[in-house]
């Protein structure tokens, strides 16, 4: 398996050159995007100059790092100078951003290959890419199904092998989901781990960057690589970032497990819940001591989330007017008001569109104190339920989500519907807290994910947890037979 | 005729003396050419995130402790929203319910 430190040894070793394995990804995605439409932009001629540049840091074998030569793809709600960045939106089509995220200028001193920029749900509004103004994203285990959202760009992308890993955005589930959905590991950092500058913002109190990957090992260096402070956010955490990749080989023996029954009842399929028992009976095996809890708030999450996210939403999206950059409608407009009517009519879907009036109306003057601060009182509960919760476990172990991936077209006729496929991941978000889905089985040959959720800040005890579980079993090493899997 | 009481508000505006703009490290030298003391924070460009000026903070102190306020420990930035073109993120980034001075 291409994995990131698979392919780190042999490029150090001198095996492979990163110029080399950069063309055989650009041919990979040629091939299959077409049917996949994993990648808005391919970035073949930087992809290639970065490779060099790479090619040329290992041969002096200067400041090495397991990134340098490693092609990376990119979800596009993170800005590349220079490399366009539409957040999977019309109206930023033809975006060029004049800078580089954090995380971004992380990976370029890593020495990583930005490939190019992978699709999603218009500004990470989504729970299954077809909300992407660029058509949707197909799933690489089954192509008439959907890859999860946001992130089912980048997620296909890494299920595929049309890069070795890439980075996405979680706001209520947008990376562990799809995750889940295209059998890869996905990672949502602690609130505050990773730096937001230059993540376009969709909610701000509730957005995180983080890896997906095809094993535990890349994502514990992968976020060891964008993790860490950066006086650009202020909300980034000043504290230091542990070597996840140290920590992982010291196993789960004696670490305390919670299982929440709340997360067990109607809505969960029942192969996914055998999925799911299956792993519990594994971690058992392999040392954890496992127990119930009860995280009695649970049923409020999804109405709590979609109050506040859009509520941060409208505000945030307000800056698409028409007057600085991206799309202009109305040109000959009577008057200021119209073309920005026109501008915003032309350039948001429908789900935006939605959620912009829903957020506006939550803030609006006589709402503000019955939806936005009661929404606000909810998740001050819901994060309470974890933080005693965590008195008792070290980690709490869930479903990623209640189904596998499923068809195009299923969910999109009933918003709630759609919402409700993102229950198990949301909390995690409103609380803060870090969350790491990982897979664990099959059902009819459609991947099914773990999800484990942690303490503030301690993503190292959720990977180690995951990689003990991953040597266990074979879930991960399982591929699919991208662009040719029939229908089923 | 009905006794009025007249209630009066000052909205003063006053531009502080700092070396760069409130939430960006751009410079406010007056005078200088169009466009050159712009970045992604303060042209709204997507994904920009503000940095409050410490030095901002300490005039705002000052003034407050020259009208006597009470100086909140602990104060919060709000969105004030509404659509103008010289507006890039199409908020002010303003003070509400929790400013730093009041009850001057
Ligand atoms: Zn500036």
């Amino acid at each position: 398996m291409k994995t990131i430190h698979a392919l780190a040894k042999r490029l150090q070793a001198g095996e492979v050159t990163s110029a080399a394995l950069t063309e055989q990804y650009l041919a990979r995605i040629a091939e299959l995007n077409p049917a996949l439409n994993a990648y808005l932009t391919v970035a073949g001629d930087l992809a290639m100059a970065d490779a060099r540049t790479a090619d040329d840091r290992l041969r002096r074998r200067a400041d090495l790092t397991p990134l340098t030569g490693v092609p990376i793809a990119i979800k596009d709600v993170i800005v590349t100078k220079g490399i366009r960045t539409t957040c999977g939106s019309k109206i930023l089509a033809d975006y060029l951003p004049p800078y580089d995220a954090t995380v971004i200028a992380r990976l370029r001193a890593a020495g990583a290959v930005i490939l190019g920029k992978c699709n999603m749900d218009e500004f990470a509004m989504g729970s299954s890419n077809e909300h992407s103004a660029f058509g949707p994203v197909k799933n690489p285990w089954d192509t008439s199904r959907i890859p999860g959202g946001s992130s089912g760009g980048p997620a296909a992308a890494v299920a595929a092998d049309c890069c070795a890993a890439a980075l996405g955005s979680d706001t209520g589930g947008s990376i562990r989901q799809p995750a889940s959905h295209c059998g890869i590991v996905g990672c949502k950092p602690t609130y505050g781990r990773v730096s937001r500058y230059g993540l376009v913002a969709f909610a701000s109190s509730l957005d995180q960057i983080g890896p997906m990957t095809k094993d535990v090992r890349d994502a514990a260096l992968l976020l060891e690589a964008i993790a860490g402070f950066d006086p650009n956010d202020s909300t980034a955490l000043n504290v230091p970032v542990p070597s996840y990749q140290t920590e992982l080989e010291r196993g789960v023996r004696g670490l305390k497990i919670g299982v929440p029954k709340e997360y067990f009842v109607g809505g969960l399929d029942p192969e996914v819940a055998a999925c799911i028992r299956s792993a519990i009976d594994t971690m058992k095996a392999l040392g954890a001591e496992v127990s119930d809890i009860s995280l009695p708030h649970t049923e409020y999450a999804v109405p709590c989330y979609y109050i506040i996210a859009p509520a941060e939403a409208s505000a945030n999206l307000a800056r698409y007017d028409g007057v600085r950059f991206g799309l202009r409608a109305g040109n000959g407009a009577v008057s200021l008001k119209a073309m920005y009517g026109a501008t915003r009519t032309d350039g948001f879907g429908p789900e935006v569109t939605l959620r912009i009036l829903l957020g506006t109306y939550v803030l609006s003057s006589g709402y503000y104190d019955a939806y936005y601060r009661k929404a606000q009182q909810v998740r001050t509960l819901i994060k309470q339920d974890f933080l005693t919760a965590f008195n008792a476990v070290d980690a709490i172990l869930t479903p990623t989500a209640p189904t596998t991936a499923f068809r195009f077209g299923e969910k999109t006729a009933d918003p709630l519907q759609m919402y409700l496929s993102d229950i198990y991941t949301i909390s995690c978000n409103l609380a803060g807290l870090p969350g790491v889905s990982i897979p664990c089985g099959f059902v009819n040959r459609l991947p099914v994910g773990l999800q484990l959720i942690g303490r503030p800040l301690d993503e190292a005890t959720l990977l180690r947890i995951a990689y003990a579980y991953e040597q266990a079993t074979p879930w991960h090493t399982q591929q699919p037979e991208a662009g040719i899997s029939q229908p089923s | 005729m009905k006794p009025y009481e007249p209630v009066i508000g000052l909205e003063v505006h006053a531009q502080l003396l700092t070396q760069t703009k409130i939430f960006c490290e751009c410079p406010t030298a007056f005078g200088a050419p169009p466009n050159n003391q712009i970045c992604p924070v303060c042209t709204g460009q997507p994904g920009a995130l503000p940095v409050l000026n410490r030095t901002a903070v300490e005039y705002a102190i000052r003034a407050g402790l020259a009208l006597n306020c009470r100086i909140a420990a602990t104060s919060v930035f709000a969105r004030k929203n509404y659509f103008y073109p010289d507006l890039p993120k199409g908020y002010q980034i303003s003070q509400y319910d929790r400013p730093l001075c009041q009850e001057g």
